[in-house]
């Protein structure tokens, strides 16, 4: 992509996913302001979408590739936007709702890991669909408790910069075409911390921690099973949300909004800044690497 | 009685069995390229094949690289080129560009996504003669992706192997469209989407 069109993979995303969350929050009124959590979920998935759809053109749907089969990307698109679209609805799902939780992740490793799981065997085998489907709740336990916890920026900022540090992550250590799709939720994280910063009631809730662990996820099992990204700088980046709950947790509770806020960024930066270390210095640019 | 003559008794019987013997065309030998040879089971030799790409550039100059294994089977019908079929495998993470920083991108998911889709494969679906030469079409799958292709095959010779077996040699060249594949990295700036293969194998008989 040249430099217009990756622009334009970031703006687009961004510019979406904030239209949708300014038109469920309408944060130009002041008084009587609507409830928009419903509209988290549809945005986050909506700029991962569209971000998508500009690098890397149109996914194969199941049944509809002709002789192609739907590869990782393909069924990461098609879970996304799923998740979109049902994620609002999960309260409803009462005390089933932890178990709808650890289904769909079991559903995204069987998907988007399909042909790495067709490989493992046995007990091993095993071992790995449980440790990343722990490793997958977790992740999704701590963003939603970031976002139930706190409105305003503060769940927003953690996310954005997860996920942009995978995607740096990602692009710097094999393939830019991750990096590039991880840009697009990004974009649209980015437009809600704007928001929410503009109007601290906004809340990242219904769902929408639902849709980040599953980009996250997806974009890091790529990253590192189909790629070259170590599991190391995959999961010390993954550590960031639940780096950043420890804000919420003791003494440090009683801070200020503002100073709980910036503490969370800080301690999820932790780890980020040791992963981006690790791989700033391992990278080895080629002379061919000046081309691309 | 004087005994007959060797000439005379051979006289003699040819005119008494003359009645008995079959029609004169029927009697003529069978000519030697008539006889249909059998087609040849062949196993693609890997440790003396290639194959081979090119990418332009930069608009600028072909890169070449290079797949470092590749197995088959093709079964070669030289009197009856239809009977003929061809069955290559390459593992994408074969691929050589004598850089191992680009290795590893090219074998990632910006191009042949080699974890999630370890082989490149071609299976023929027909072959017919083409003058000196013989046009294959098949099935070229590569990173996921199934799109008929169609070349021309020529058989650069023959040999003995060490062991007696028969060793033959094809060589082709045929140009894909990386983006047909759902390989667009780089498409329309650094990297030509057309990639030129080239592969010349070396088959034992089986």
């Amino acid at each position: 992509m040249d430099p217009l069109d990756l622009s334009l993979a970031v703006l687009v995303p961004a510019l979406a996913a904030g239209a949708l969350l300014a038109l469920a929050w309408k944060p130009w009124r002041r008084e009587e302001a609507p409830d928009g959590r419903w509209s988290s979920a549809p945005a986050l998935a909506l700029g991962f979408l569209v971000g998508a759809l500009l690098v890397g053109g149109a996914p194969v749907l199941p049944g509809l590739g002709g002789d192609r089969e739907p590869a990782s990307l393909d069924w990461l698109f098609l879970l996304v936007l799923v998740a979109g679209l049902a994620f609002p609805f999960q309260e409803r799902l009462g005390r089933w709702r932890d178990f709808a939780r650890g289904g769909f992740a079991v559903l995204t490793i069987e998907l988007v890991l399909r042909s790495q799981v067709q490989r493992w065997e046995g007990l091993a085998g095993v071992g790995w669909i449980v440790g990343l489907t722990a490793l997958y709740v977790l992740v999704w336990a701590c963003l939603v408790h970031l976002a139930e916890r706190r409105s305003g920026a503060s769940m927003p900022l953690v996310a954005w910069l997860t996920v942009a540090a995978l995607a740096t992550v990602a692009a710097l250590t094999g393939s830019a075409r991750i990096g590039q799709l991880g840009g697009g939720l990004a974009a649209g994280l980015g437009a809600a911390v704007v928001l929410a910063w503009w109007r601290p009631r906004l809340s990242l809730g219904r769902g929408a921690a639902g849709v980040v662990t599953l980009v996250l996820f997806g974009l890091g099992a790529n990253a590192h099973f189909y790629s070259y990204t170590a599991a190391l700088d995959v999961l010390l980046v993954a550590a960031a949300p639940a780096c950043a709950l420890l804000a919420e947790l003791g003494p440090l509770r009683s801070r200020s909004d503002r100073g709980r806020t910036a503490l969370a960024l800080g301690l999820a930066a932790l780890p980020i800044a040791v992963a981006l270390v690790r791989v700033v210095l391992a990278y080895e640019p080629d002379p061919y690497a000046d081309y691309y | 009685m004087r005994p007959l003559p060797v000439a005379g008794a051979l006289a003699l019987a040819t005119a008494l069995l003359a009645p008995l013997a079959p029609s004169t065309d029927a009697a003529a030998p069978l000519a030697p390229e008539a006889v249909p040879a059998a087609p040849l089971e062949l196993s693609v030799d890997g440790g003396h094949s290639s194959v081979v790409f090119r990418i332009q550039h930069m608009g600028a100059a072909w890169f070449y690289g290079r797949f470092n294994e590749v197995s088959g089977e093709i079964v070669y019908d030289e009197a009856s080129p239809a009977k003929s079929s061809v069955s290559i495998t390459i593992p994408a993470m074969s691929v050589d560009t004598n850089s191992e920083k680009r290795d590893q991108h090219v074998t990632s998911p910006d191009f042949l996504d080699a974890k999630q889709f370890p082989e490149l494969s071609f299976e023929s679906k027909a072959v017919e003669k083409a003058g000196d030469l013989m046009k294959v079409t098949g099935e070229l799958s590569m990173r996921g992706v199934k799109q008929d292709v169609s070349f021309d095959i020529e058989k650069t010779g023959e040999g003995k192997a060490r062991g007696g077996a028969k060793v033959v040699g094809f060589h082709t060249t045929f140009t894909v469209d990386r983006t047909d594949f759902g390989m667009t990295y780089g498409s329309g700036g650094s990297l030509g989407d057309e990639v030129e293969l080239t592969i010349s194998l070396e088959c034992r008989g089986r």
